[in-house]
């Protein structure tokens, strides 16, 4: 009984968690994206530095959704609450 | 999950079972890398094609982009950062290949790697910086802000071993996982679009690496002066 609750919330807090932090990190590297394409057209020649600074900030961006990602992994694969 | 022609390794009764198909594929990656730069440097062209003109054109980009962030003491560094480019790169690559596992796919290979870039970052920083001088450059431009500074750059320079090694370990884990599960469920041609994507997937994490430790040691190492908060 205990065991049915730990594993169900579990889940539901892996998907919650998940599902949420997937939200953040596609709207931040779709703006991102966006505004980097924009100063783009506006001066094709800045092309390197403007790719840097998108790759750089798109890293950082993605690393917090992982962060989230590695916490739902760990209470779906590796829970530490069930027995 | 994990199904591979790696065999047990059973060396000097240390590895337990689990971890020994792992060390054996980090020295199947340290064996690619060190034999591929073997017979590279045994025969050197100056119209270099094939193997050797990926190494040098890995050597430039990665030289060029450390002189914008190391300044002048780059090209000490490069070989350090190559290299682990490198490994990366053959260790990502080695988990698309059927019967083997990718080294960086288990915690403690990304965990290695992060863990010695940062306490390089560490002695180069309070080589070039002095420990009082490190602790200035965590204390920002204004001196009366330090109390509330200095423990928020703490905290982020802690993270940064962290960040480094999940951001490895997902990608080459959750990655293997994803065409796994999809392989089940989805018609073989998203299985293959998905493997395009994981094949994408390993060389950016190896250049991200990379350009993460570049920048960690242009921090450390460029004058404090030019450093802007």
């Amino acid at each position: 009984m205990d065991n049915h609750w730990i594993m169900a919330l579990s889940a539901l807090g892996a998907a919650l968690g998940i599902g949420l932090g997937a939200i953040g990190s596609g709207v931040g590297i779709g703006i991102a994206t966006g505004k980097a394409v924009e100063g783009l057209a506006r001066q094709p020649e800045a092309e390197g530095k403007i790719r840097g600074m998108l790759i750089l900030g798109i890293i950082f961006m993605e690393t917090v959704v992982l962060y989230a990602l590695f916490i739902s992994i760990v209470l779906v694969f590796a829970n530490p609450f069930t027995k | 999950m994990h199904w591979s022609l790696l065999p047990d390794v059973h060396l000097f009764g240390v590895f337990s079972h689990g971890e020994s198909r792992i060390i054996l594929a980090t020295w199947i990656a340290i064996g690619i890398v060190v034999g591929t730069f073997w017979l590279v440097l045994r025969k050197m062209s100056d119209s270099p094609s094939g193997v050797q003109s990926f190494v040098e054109y890995v050597h430039e980009e990665l030289s060029e982009l450390g002189g914008g962030l190391m300044g002048p003491s780059t090209a000490t560094y490069i070989p350090f950062v190559a290299s682990i480019f490198f490994f990366v790169f053959v260790s990502n690559y080695m988990g698309l290949v059927p019967g083997l596992v990718a080294p960086t796919s288990n915690l403690n290979t990304p965990l290695a790697l992060a863990l010695i870039v940062f306490l390089s970052f560490l002695v180069l920083a309070i080589a070039h910086q002095g420990v009082v001088g490190f602790i200035k450059h965590l204390a920002g431009p204004i001196p009366a802000l330090a109390p509330v500074m200095i423990p928020i750059e703490i905290i982020s320079l802690v993270a940064r071993p962290f960040s480094l090694t999940l951001r490895l370990f997902i990608n080459m884990t959750a990655g293997h996982m994803l065409v796994t599960v999809l392989f089940s469920l989805l018609p073989i041609s998203a299985v293959i679009w998905m493997g395009f994507e994981a094949a994408i997937t390993c060389w950016i994490q190896a250049f991200v690496f990379a350009l993460l430790t570049m920048i960690y040691f242009g921090e450390s190492v460029t004058h404090p002066e030019k450093q802007h908060s």
